[in-house]
Formats: C-alpha cells, sequence, structure tokens
C-alpha cells in the first residue's frame, strides 16, 4: 500500500482534496444552503484558549 | 570494470604519478559517472568511453606545471598584516555581511520544503484526528454536521499528502542544490597553481 501511495501520492492526494470538497458540497447543499446549522454555537472563549 | 573499481584504480594511479589535486579529480570523474547514468547509459559503456586511470594520472602530471614560489621578504609580510588588520573595520563588516547573505539565502530556499512538511504534518494529523471526530460529531450534532466534518476531514489528508510529497521532492532536489552551490563557494577559496617567475 505504501509503495503504490508512494508511485501515486499526486493521484492519491489530489482525489483526495476534491473528494473532500464534493462531500463538503453535498453536506451544504444537503442542509438546503443553511449556513448557520455550520456555525459555531458553543459558549468557548477562542482568545482565552491558550490562558488559564 | 565498474565505476568503484575505475575510481580506485584513478586513486592509485593518481598517487603514484604524484598528482597534487587527486580529490578534485576523483570528485569530477565520479559527477561525471554519476551524470551519464542519470542520462541512461550503463556503467561498461561509460569506463569504456573514458581514458584508462593509467592514462589520466599520466595526463595530469604532465599538464603539472613546476612551481617555483618565491619567498615574501619580512618586511612586505610586515606591512600586509599591519594593512589587514588596520583595514578589518572595513573588511570585517563586508565580509560578515557576506556570510550573512549567504546564510539568508539558504534559509530562504529552505523555506519552502520546511512549510511544506509543517502542512504536511498539519494536514495529515489533522485530518486524521478530524476523520475519527467526524463520527462523534455525527452522532452528537446530526448526520449532515458528521457529513461536513468528513469531507473536511479528507480535504485536509489530501492537502497534508500533496505538501508531503512537495516537501520531499523539493527537499530532494535542494539538497543537491545546496551540496553543488556550496561546492562551487568552496572553490572560489581554493588556492589554485600558478606559475611563478
Amino acid at each position: 500500500m505504501l509503495v503504490s501511495l508512494k508511485e501515486n501520492w499526486l493521484k492519491v492526494s489530489l482525489i483526495l482534496i476534491v473528494l473532500g470538497l464534493v462531500i463538503m458540497v453535498a453536506s451544504y447543499w444537503a442542509s438546503g444552503d443553511n449556513t448557520q446549522l455550520f456555525e459555531y454555537h458553543g459558549v468557548h472563549d477562542w482568545f482565552r484558549t491558550f490562558y488559564l | 570494470m565498474n565505476k568503484i573499481q575505475f575510481i580506485k584504480a584513478l586513486a592509485t594511479e593518481l598517487a603514484q604519478a604524484q598528482v597534487r589535486d587527486t580529490a578534485n579529480t576523483l570528485d569530477y570523474y565520479e559527477e561525471l559517472i554519476d551524470d551519464r547514468l542519470e542520462d541512461g547509459e550503463s556503467e561498461l559503456t561509460i569506463i569504456a568511453s573514458l581514458e584508462s586511470p593509467r592514462q589520466i594520472a599520466a595526463r595530469l602530471s604532465d599538464e603539472r606545471p613546476i612551481i617555483r614560489q618565491r619567498k615574501t621578504a619580512p618586511m612586505t609580510l610586515a606591512l600586509i598584516i599591519m594593512v589587514v588588520v588596520l583595514g578589518s573595520p572595513l573588511w570585517g563588516s563586508l565580509l560578515l555581511t557576506a556570510i550573512l547573505l549567504i546564510a539568508v539565502g539558504y534559509f530562504l530556499i529552505w523555506l519552502v520544503p520546511a512549510l511544506a512538511a509543517i502542512f504536511a504534518i498539519s494536514g495529515i494529523v489533522g485530518g486524521g484526528v478530524s476523520f475519527f471526530l467526524a463520527i462523534i460529531a455525527g452522532v452528537r450534532q446530526g448526520w449532515l454536521i458528521g457529513s461536513m466534518q468528513f469531507g473536511l476531514s479528507i480535504a485536509m489528508l489530501g492537502v497534508g499528502l500533496l505538501c508531503a510529497g512537495l516537501a520531499w521532492y523539493s527537499g530532494c532536489y535542494l539538497v543537491k542544490w545546496s551540496v553543488s552551490l556550496t561546492r562551487w563557494l568552496l572553490s572560489k577559496f581554493k588556492a589554485r597553481d600558478k606559475e611563478v617567475a
């Protein structure tokens, strides 16, 4: 598997990128173009992520 | 005779013929053979087309002129040392600038594979973790969010793999390039033989 990955890394990576984008777009369409669904709704203060 | 045997025989012949620039000559023939091997020629064909080690050694020992160096006078030597010491604020700063420029040049060209490696590691690790987290997100937040996360993880893995390939091949190329550039720079500081009347 590693040998074939080494030989076809460019094809595999491009296929993965395209496949990922297709799944993301399909998921977005399936939600009825609802951007709010994928927005962050938590209460975590990201500015304090690396502070105590 | 293969490449290693040829280089060994050449080293022996050069030593016997008392050729002074042995290391450079060996490097030259090694690179010549490697270049032609990369072009697809076989070792036997390449070595057959070259002169024999003995012929090379004989030719190079004939080419070497007899060098007679005149000794520098003590006063001239003292004067040179004085000028070098007094001029050090000028040439020292220029030398430091040149060294820093070369170092920055090396750093800049190595920035490309370094950045690609960072993107590769983050893409592959982030994509891998995200791939498993997509299942949890799908269970907890609904399949739409899960599939969005899944798509994102696959795209991240793809970008990571692409950057890994880029880092590897650009790194390999730059190793060769850096070695040849360093050799070229060092060759500029090597003493060359000259005939002195």
